[in-house]
């Protein structure tokens, strides 16, 4: 217990005498969740400048673009002469969607046809798009049924017979969790885990690997000859901070950018921690089987880069093919980002995410283990060399000896 | 001179061969890690949205209207359920994204000509699924609700199109300019494979100056002269290798997931040179600032998320604070994602003011970056010659 307590003092000494490192393990996701926080503070697309191009322009189509006007989320820029025009002022970037009025609009509506309009967005920019489609859908959705129901209220139905007899099945959608699509609520978690990540797995996997570069191995053995004390003290230290750093995160993205964290605090702290734990064993496993931090750091930097993208965080796994499901289980970051959001957003429990605890735990402790034994493996080898080295210096310092 | 070039030259090819680290890092890291990620959006749309359906007033009218989700490719009714609590359950389990709740009184308001309702709830926690799942409910519902509308017109002697123009006078094409397929894997895979590439790249190049301060040219055991000769053979190697392992990426990824190419080649091999050159004085930069190839690491590891968020690619800067935006400015990586993704999709040229700002600020930066950098290696040169020096001097004394 002695040893373990030493080598604790040990690694805290090394960090405060480098305190660049103890730093960047605290500043970098901090810093990481200001950026995240106030990027998307806006939270959701607004005044997205549409174009118009009216090849019919009458009272009808005025009022459908009058309809754009009064939206939130649309800005009216100005009219275009044709398709032409609409597709250069994209580029140039004066437009992110346009309205297109066919000759035949005001000529169809007037004889009691269907007359169709297009909806177009710069859908390069999916958030454009996707925003653009549904919220102009509802606008022409809205002023159909309006041109509709009056007709029949000119007839002398009265408005909600009109609109039984035109609209039978309304709908209303509930978005739930999430009720005005922020995309703070949306993202911010996940770059600022991502992130806690990388910068984690970084110095844990250079934290054994590191003792054997600089040639601390024979001063960390005369503290503890037990590789399961070396291992797990460093896992502890690195333990501490990284969820000092996360509660601070927590802490920034609840109070100062309003995310709601819906989840208990039993659940924020033993998921968190299970989280944390999974990525510093998963650290020191790299440490232990590469020859030097530089080559850890290498594997734990491309064994990261896709993590989120596979996590199904953003790309709903939903949407993955199957083998990258498969691909992405044994990343830990897959058993916690989503995870959290539901805990953070939806007030999930225990229940909901027993699954996911459970393998973190799992991949927690055979990384641990493994890095155990190969830690242990390669103290050994170190340790049979030097007494080779020594057998070697006595031997050769014998003959002089008896000379 | 020229032969201290080849010399130099062949001096940093070896160097790259004999490493295997660098040689992956360089070569294969960046093309399996961009064929990994466009593996990931290659669906390009998210289809099969799981559902339950909540049936308060089972009927004939309510199953049509739950086999008008089920015919959707874009969602799977997941049960049918006569209560909301098992639904909600399923829904905090991740089992299903939402519910379709069709209250009591739905099969009876049809009958009495009454207008219906049902509510569609959706986990909109991703927003990629609640946007998606919401234009598609709107669509499925708007169909049926069409359907029975028009039914009763043509029950009174109108046609089909008299009906349909009665009860919809407005009908909505959407047409998503540059991107018909609404593809994610259009929208975000161009600029992954930057982001990816941006990464590695940085980091051999930081790496190849940071080595030399160990045993290299950094060390005084060069002559001075030399020294610069084998700053611009490093800068030439890594630019050019980089040029045709960028240029490589490229053709891979979109010739494999079939991305369109409706700009010009030469604009966009053009746009990947400049962005090379930048990051090429970006990554000597860091390479010689930092202490060793670790802490370049450590910078480049814990910046890919704030690079990637600030360049606007995904998140607009017409939605970012300014403050924000400025910073921006100084990256790269702003002037390459979006306007390499204007190339490629909407076949913008440098015609365009916004291509041809992005083209004159990757090479600004890069011009800055790579004066800077040389400054700082000559300074460098300088003064382990200095140290070397001083040590001969104490040594001699």
């Amino acid at each position: 217990m002695k040893g373990w307590f030493r080598l604790f003092l040990r690694e805290w000494v090394y960090l405060c005498k480098r305190p660049r490192s103890l730093v960047l393990m605290i500043l970098i996701p901090v810093f990481v969740t200001c950026i995240c926080g106030s990027s998307y503070g806006k939270g959701y697309f607004s005044q997205l400048k549409m174009g118009v191009v009216d090849y019919s322009y009458s009272k009808q189509t005025r009022e459908v673009v009058e309809g754009f006007r009064q939206s939130d989320y649309f800005d009216v820029v100005g009219y275009y002469e044709d398709e032409e025009a609409i597709s250069q002022a994209m580029k140039n970037g004066e437009i992110v969607g346009c309205l297109i009025f066919p000759a035949d609009f005001t000529k169809k509506l007037q004889l009691g046809q269907q007359a169709e309009v297009l909806l177009g967005s710069n859908a390069v920019n999916m958030g454009y798009g996707s925003t653009i489609n549904l919220k102009g859908s509802e606008v022409l959705g809205t002023i159909s049924t309006q041109m509709a129901v009056k007709s029949l209220v000119a007839k002398g139905e009265t408005v909600e017979d009109a609109l039984a007899a035109m609209n039978p099945v309304s709908f209303y959608t509930r978005q739930w969790y999430n009720p005005t699509n922020n995309f703070n609520f949306f993202l911010t978690f996940g770059f600022v885990i991502a992130t806690v990540q990388q910068v984690l797995i970084y110095f844990a996997a250079i934290s054994l690997a590191r003792e054997k570069e600089s040639g601390h191995l024979a001063e960390v053995r005369s503290i503890s000859k037990n590789a399961a004390v070396q291992v797990t003290v460093k896992c502890v230290v690195y333990f501490i901070i990284s969820l000092m750093t996360w509660l601070i995160c927590s802490l920034i993205i609840r109070d100062i950018y309003g995310i709601p964290m819906r989840g208990s605090r039993q659940v924020w702290l033993a998921y968190s921690s299970l989280f944390l734990l999974s990525i510093i064993t998963m650290g020191q496993f790299f440490s232990a089987l590469m020859p030097n931090p530089v080559w850890a750091t290498s594997l734990s930097l491309v064994f990261t880069s896709p993590s989120l993208v596979l996590s199904g965080y953003t790309w709903p796994t939903i949407a993955l093919p199957a083998f990258y499901q498969k691909l992405a289980q044994v990343f830990p970051l897959t058993h916690f980002v989503i995870g959290y959001r539901n805990v953070a957003l939806m007030g999930c429990g225990f229940e909901a995410i027993r699954g996911d605890m459970m393998l973190l735990a799992g991949i927690s402790v055979v990384c641990m283990v493994l890095s155990i034994a190969l830690w242990h493996w390669k103290m050994a080898i170190w340790e049979k060399k030097q007494n080779g080295e020594t057998i070697t210096e006595i031997k050769a310092a014998e003959p002089s000896i008896e000379a | 001179m020229i032969l201290t070039f080849f010399k130099g030259f062949r001096r940093e090819l070896i160097r790259l061969l004999k490493d295997p680290r660098g040689l992956f890092m360089f070569l294969i890291a960046p093309i399996a890690l961009n064929l990994i990620v466009c593996g990931v959006f290659s669906n390009g749309i998210v289809k099969n949205i799981r559902l339950a359906a909540v049936d308060g007033a089972s009927s004939a009218k309510t199953r049509e209207l739950i086999r008008a989700f089920e015919d959707s490719d874009r969602f799977i009714i997941a049960a049918v359920l006569p209560e909301q609590e098992e639904a909600k359950r399923m829904l905090e389990a991740g089992e299903i994204e939402g519910i379709l709740i069709i209250p009591d009184g739905y099969t009876r308001a049809l009958q009495l000509r009454q207008q219906a309702e049902v509510l569609v709830g959706i986990n909109s926690a991703n927003n990629i699924v609640g946007n998606s799942a919401v234009v598609s409910v709107m669509q499925v519902v708007k169909t049926i609700s069409t359907r029975i509308a028009v039914k009763s017109y043509v029950a009174t002697g109108s046609t089909v199109a008299e009906g349909t123009a009665k009860v919809m006078p407005i009908s909505t094409v959407l047409r998503p300019w540059f991107n018909p397929q609404f593809s994610y894997l259009i929208y975000l895979g161009l600029g992954l494979v930057a982001l990816i590439f941006h990464q590695l790249f940085m980091l051999t190049v930081a790496t190849a100056f940071a080595e030399e301060k160990k045993e290299g040219i950094l060390t005084g055991e060069l002559p001075k002269r030399d020294c610069i000769i084998h700053f611009f053979n490093k800068m030439i190697f890594y630019g050019v290798t980089g040029f045709l392992n960028l240029w490589l990426n490229y053709y891979v990824v979109m010739r494999l997931f079939g991305f369109p190419m409706r700009g010009s080649k030469e604009d966009m091999l053009l746009l990947c040179g400049y962005y090379l050159f930048s990051m090429l004085g970006f990554g000597a930069l860091l390479g010689l600032v930092c202490k060793n190839t670790l802490h370049a690491m450590q910078w480049l590891m814990a910046l890919t998320y704030p690079i990637f968020i600030l360049t606007g690619f995904s998140w607009p800067h017409t939605e970012m604070p300014a403050v924000l935006v400025e910073a921006a400015q100084i990256l790269p990586a702003t002037h390459f994602l979006t306007p390499l993704r204007n190339i490629v999709l909407m076949g913008m040229s440098y015609d365009t003011p916004s291509l041809a700002h992005a083209r004159d600020m990757l090479l600004l930066l890069g011009a800055a970056a790579f004066l800077l950098s040389l400054l700082l290696f000559i300074g460098k040169v300088f003064w382990a010659d200095k140290k070397k020096t001083a040590g001969e001097e104490a040594v001699q004394a």
